[in-house]
């Protein structure tokens, strides 16, 4: 609140009753905006998060072996790809009926999100070996080094390939999580903001480290966001389905409670199974 | 060449990784249709179809791959 604001709002005349009023609409505006957006800012902010990780570990390994160069010429060349996918699909949405593009999108982030929290019960529950970006790191700066023998202009080139590769992977997912969490409600600039600022933190993040970033808690989050994309994914299928969820969007912080009640049971419960079996 | 098809299957890998679990949520998916569309049922029903399918695909899921690894060790 500014602090003019803060001036009417505390004056007794009509016209600052009036003022009150307004103020206090816009407030509640604000509120009810943000209350429909944070969850498409955290999930679209987490899960590009973790994909933003993924790609800079290979970046960052490719860099460190080959040079900035190719490198960056990669990344950029990966960018350019992905800001022409935008600009070619992102128009076309407006003109799909919103049902139909709930009940898509709420198939897709139910697949999606479904996979991520499947694997992070099982990393969780000890019956899938957690993500390793260290190991990441050196199998590319492995698969680099092995390059090394061929001629400079080719070591070039498969240097920036595979950040190309990198990039071009991580941010289709990246385009894919922004739109199926934004479009259903036109919050798609919104959810990008999230990923905007997840890309914003992994690259202060890396500049600060100058290595791979080992030390994300790359399953919790993949848990948070598998949890997060399942409840999304099934409210806009219902919606897509004219479900007429009890209590609208309310509805979608109960089924995030559902799914992470559920995860967290299922983990326990496998963990308990192996600690059995193992003694 | 090789890039393009890593990445159609990175696309097709970010939505199936367990393919009984995509197959039985896009069967509870369907049947949720079904109820919505074909027999015009109230949307409440279609509403638990979808929560209770949704969970129970996932939970299958994860016990198979658990029962799975099992016997295979």
């Amino acid at each position: 609140m500014t602090p003019a604001r803060t001036r009417r709002v505390g004056g007794s005349t009509a016209g600052g009753r009036v003022t009150k009023v307004a103020c206090m609409g816009k407030e509640a505006g604000d509120v009810t905006i943000w209350a429909t957006a944070a969850p498409a800012v955290s999930a679209s902010f987490l899960a590009s998060l973790v994909e933003m990780v993924e790609a800079f570990t290979i970046v960052f390994a490719v860099g460190s072996v080959r040079g900035w160069k190719p490198a960056l010429s990669g990344s950029l060349a990966a960018l350019l790809l992905l800001a022409i996918l935008i600009a070619v699909l992102g128009p076309g949405l407006g003109h799909i009926p919103l049902t139909v593009l709930q009940l898509v999108i709420g198939v897709l982030l139910l697949l999606f999100g479904l996979r991520w929290l499947r694997k992070a019960i099982l990393r969780a529950a000890g019956l899938l070996a957690l993500h390793d970006e260290a190991s990441v790191f050196a199998r590319e700066d492995s698969r680099l080094r092995a390059a090394m023998t061929r001629d400079e202009r080719q070591l070039d080139w498969i240097a920036g390939l595979a950040a190309f590769k990198a990039v071009t992977l991580e941010g289709i997912e990246v385009v894919f999580i922004v739109i199926a969490v934004g479009a259903g409600r036109g919050l798609v600039g919104w959810a990008a903001l999230g990923a905007f600022g997840a890309f914003l933190l992994v690259l202060a993040i890396g500049l600060a480290v100058r290595g791979p970033l080992t030390r994300v808690p790359e399953n919790a989050l993949k848990f948070i966001v598998g949890i997060m994309l399942s409840a999304f994914g099934v409210f806009w299928t219902g919606e897509g389905l004219s479900v007429g969820w009890p209590g609208g969007e309310a509805m979608i912080p109960l089924l995030v409670l559902l799914f992470l009640v559920t995860g967290l049971a299922a983990a326990g419960l496998l963990r308990a199974s192996e600690r059995k079996a193992a003694s | 060449m090789k890039t393009l098809t890593a990445i159609l299957l990175e696309l097709y890998g970010l939505f199936v990784d367990d393919g009984a679990l995509a197959v039985l949520a896009l069967a509870v998916v369907a049947l949720a249709a079904l109820l919505a569309v074909g027999l015009h049922a109230d949307g409440r029903v279609t509403g638990i179809v979808l929560v209770a399918g949704s969970v129970a695909s996932l939970l299958f899921s994860v016990f198979r791959t658990k029962a799975t690894r099992k016997s295979g060790s």
